[in-house]
C-alpha cells in the first residue's frame, strides 16, 4: 500500500524542505522504500538539503514531458537503500506542469512499488502549489510558532479541504523552548488552538539542523540531535505508532544546583 | 363564434368557476358576464362562495372590474378569489423576498480559514470559529458559535437593524451596514462571556448577552 504525501506550508522559510528530507531519511532507516518528490519547480532545494545536487541527468519536467523514463530520473540515495530522489527542474518554471499531469506521475510512482512518495511543496497557494497536492492522498502541514506562519497554515488548511485533502495534520516546526517558556512564543496549544487539526509532531529549533543541511546529511540519522530525535518520532507516527509528544522542558537549575555544581568544580 | 360561450359558468364542490374564452376581447367577455350575472341574479342571491376565474389570465386591473361587475349585480358574498395568476404563489413569493434578511438562514458547520468567505443574503450561523483572514458578509443578522477573529459584516445592504453575535468576539474589524470599527485591543484578551454587537446612534455598540 503506498501513500502520497504532501508537505506544505503556505509560508516560505518555515522548513518543508528540511522536513521532507528527514521524513523521507527516516522512513528508508526503517526499511521503508520512499520517493521524494521537489515540486518547487524553478527554485530546486531538495537536492541539496540530500546532498545529491550533483548527481541530477534528468528531472520531473524532463519524465512529465517525455524526455526520459521515470526510473532514470529517479536518484538513488547514497547513504540510505529504497530512498530515491526525483529532483525539479531547474532552469523552467511552475507552468511547465499542469495538477493532472503531477497526478499521473504520483500513479506511476506508486506502480513502481514506492511505500511512501513524499512531495517537497513549494511556497504559496498558486500553480506549484496546486500541482503539488493534486496527486496526494493526504497532507502534513508545516509551521512555526509565529503569527504569520500560523496565518498561511490556516489558508494552506482551507485551501487543501477545499480540494478534498480531509484532515491534514500538523507539524510544529523552530519550537524555542526558552522562549515559550518565558511566554514569549505561541506555544503547541496556541498553534492547534487556532489551526484545530491533529499534530503529528513538534521539531524543536536546533542548530544541529542548520549544520546537517548545509552538510547535505538530514539531521534525523543523528542521535545526538534533539530535532533528529523529533523527526524520528514523527517517522514513527507516520507508521502508525503511538509516540507521545517529547518534553523539551529544560530542568530549570535551582540555586542549590548551582552550588553544588561550584562545589563539584 | 358563439358570444355565448365566451363566459362560462360552472358550478364545483369548492364553488363557482367561470371559465373565459382565451381569444375573445375584453371588453366582450365583461358584457357576457354581465348578461349572464344578471339573468342568475335570483340565483346568486346571498349565497357565500368562492369564485375560480379560468381559462385566461387577468391583470389585476381587469380582475378587479370583473369582480365588481359580479358584485354589483349579486349580493353574492365571495370568500376567496382564485385566478390563474397563481396568487398564492405570488404572495408567498413577495413576502419571502421581503422577510429575507430576517428569515433565510444558511448554516455553516465548521471553522472558515483564513480565505474562506460566506457571502449571504439573509443571515448567517456559523457553527464553528472565524479565524484571522476569514471573511463573512450577510445582509441580515450573523452568528458565531465559536470564536470571531476574523471580519464581519452584518446587514451589508444597509439594514441597521442587524447584529452580530459571537461566543468570543474579537474580530479583526466589525462592520454593521454601513458603520466599521476596529475592535479595541484590549477587548481581545483573556476570557469572556459572549457578546453581541449592534448599531445605535450610528455607532456601533458591542454588550455581554446576559
Amino acid at each position: 500500500m503506498s501513500e502520497v504525501i504532501v508537505i506544505t506550508s503556505g509560508k516560505g522559510g518555515v522548513g518543508k524542505t528540511t522536513t521532507s528530507a528527514n521524513l523521507g531519511c527516516g522512513l528508508a532507516i526503517l526499511g521503508k522504500k520512499v520517493a521524494l518528490v521537489d515540486a518547487d519547480i524553478g527554485l530546486r532545494n531538495l537536492d541539496v538539503v540530500m546532498g545529491l545536487e550533483n548527481r541530477i541527468v534528468y528531472d520531473l519536467v524532463d519524465v512529465v514531458e517525455g524526455n526520459c523514463r521515470l526510473k532514470q530520473a529517479l536518484i538513488k540515495d547514497k547513504r540510505f537503500d529504497g530512498l530515491f530522489l526525483l529532483p525539479a527542474a531547474q532552469t523552467r518554471d511552475k507552468d511547465a506542469v499542469s495538477p493532472e499531469q503531477m497526478q499521473k506521475l504520483c500513479e506511476s510512482l506508486k506502480e513502481e512499488g514506492f511505500d511512501f512518495i513524499i512531495i517537497d511543496c513549494p511556497a504559496g497557494i498558486e500553480q506549484g502549489f496546486k500541482n503539488a497536492i493534486a496527486g496526494a492522498d493526504r497532507a502534513i502541514v508545516v509551521t512555526t510558532p509565529e503569527v504569520s506562519a500560523v496565518r498561511d497554515a490556516d489558508r494552506i488548511i482551507g485551501l487543501l479541504e477545499a480540494n478534498g485533502l480531509n484532515d491534514p495534520t500538523l507539524i510544529l516546526n523552530r519550537l524555542r523552548v526558552d522562549l515559550v517558556q518565558r511566554g514569549d512564543m505561541m506555544n503547541i496549544e496556541d498553534v492547534t488552538e487556532i489551526l484545530a487539526i491533529d499534530i503529528l509532531g513538534v521539531v524543536p529549533d536546533d542548530e544541529s539542523i542548520v549544520i546537517a543541511t548545509n552538510k547535505g546529511e538530514p539531521a534525523v540519522s543523528s542521535q545526538e540531535s534533539k530535532a533528529g530525535q523529533a523527526y524520528r518520532n514523527i517517522v514513527q507516527r507516520l507508521l502508525g505508532e503511538e509516540v507521545p509528544i517529547m518534553s523539551f522542558e529544560e530542568k530549570q537549575e535551582t540555586f542549590i544546583d548551582k552550588l553544588k555544581n561550584l562545589f563539584r568544580h | 363564434m358563439n358570444q355565448e360561450n365566451q363566459v362560462i359558468f360552472k358550478g364545483t364542490k369548492d364553488g363557482i368557476t367561470v371559465v373565459f374564452d382565451p381569444e375573445a376581447p375584453f371588453a366582450s367577455l365583461c358584457e357576457q358576464l354581465e348578461k349572464k350575472v344578471e339573468d342568475a341574479s335570483k340565483f346568486f342571491d346571498g349565497v357565500k362562495t368562492s369564485i375560480a376565474f379560468k381559462g385566461r389570465v387577468f391583470s389585476d386591473e381587469e380582475e378587479q372590474k370583473l369582480l365588481d361587475i359580479v358584485c354589483s349585480h349579486t349580493t353574492m358574498q365571495i370568500t376567496f378569489v382564485k385566478t390563474e395568476n397563481d396568487e398564492v404563489g405570488r404572495i408567498s413569493a413577495l413576502l419571502s423576498k421581503q422577510m429575507q434578511p430576517f428569515n433565510l438562514t444558511k448554516f455553516h458547520k465548521g471553522s472558515l480559514r483564513n480565505g474562506q468567505r460566506i457571502d449571504f443574503d439573509g443571515s448567517v450561523v456559523i457553527i464553528g470559529d472565524v479565524n484571522p483572514g476569514a471573511e463573512i458578509k450577510a445582509t441580515g443578522n450573523i452568528i458565531i458559535l465559536g470564536q470571531l477573529k476574523g471580519m464581519a459584516h452584518a446587514g451589508c445592504s444597509g439594514m441597521s437593524e442587524a447584529f452580530v453575535s459571537a461566543v468570543y468576539m474579537a474580530p479583526v474589524q466589525l462592520r454593521i451596514a454601513d458603520i466599521i470599527t476596529r475592535f479595541p485591543e484590549e477587548n481581545k484578551k483573556g476570557p469572556k462571556p459572549p457578546e453581541y454587537a449592534f448599531v445605535k446612534d450610528g455607532q456601533i455598540f458591542v454588550m455581554e448577552l446576559a
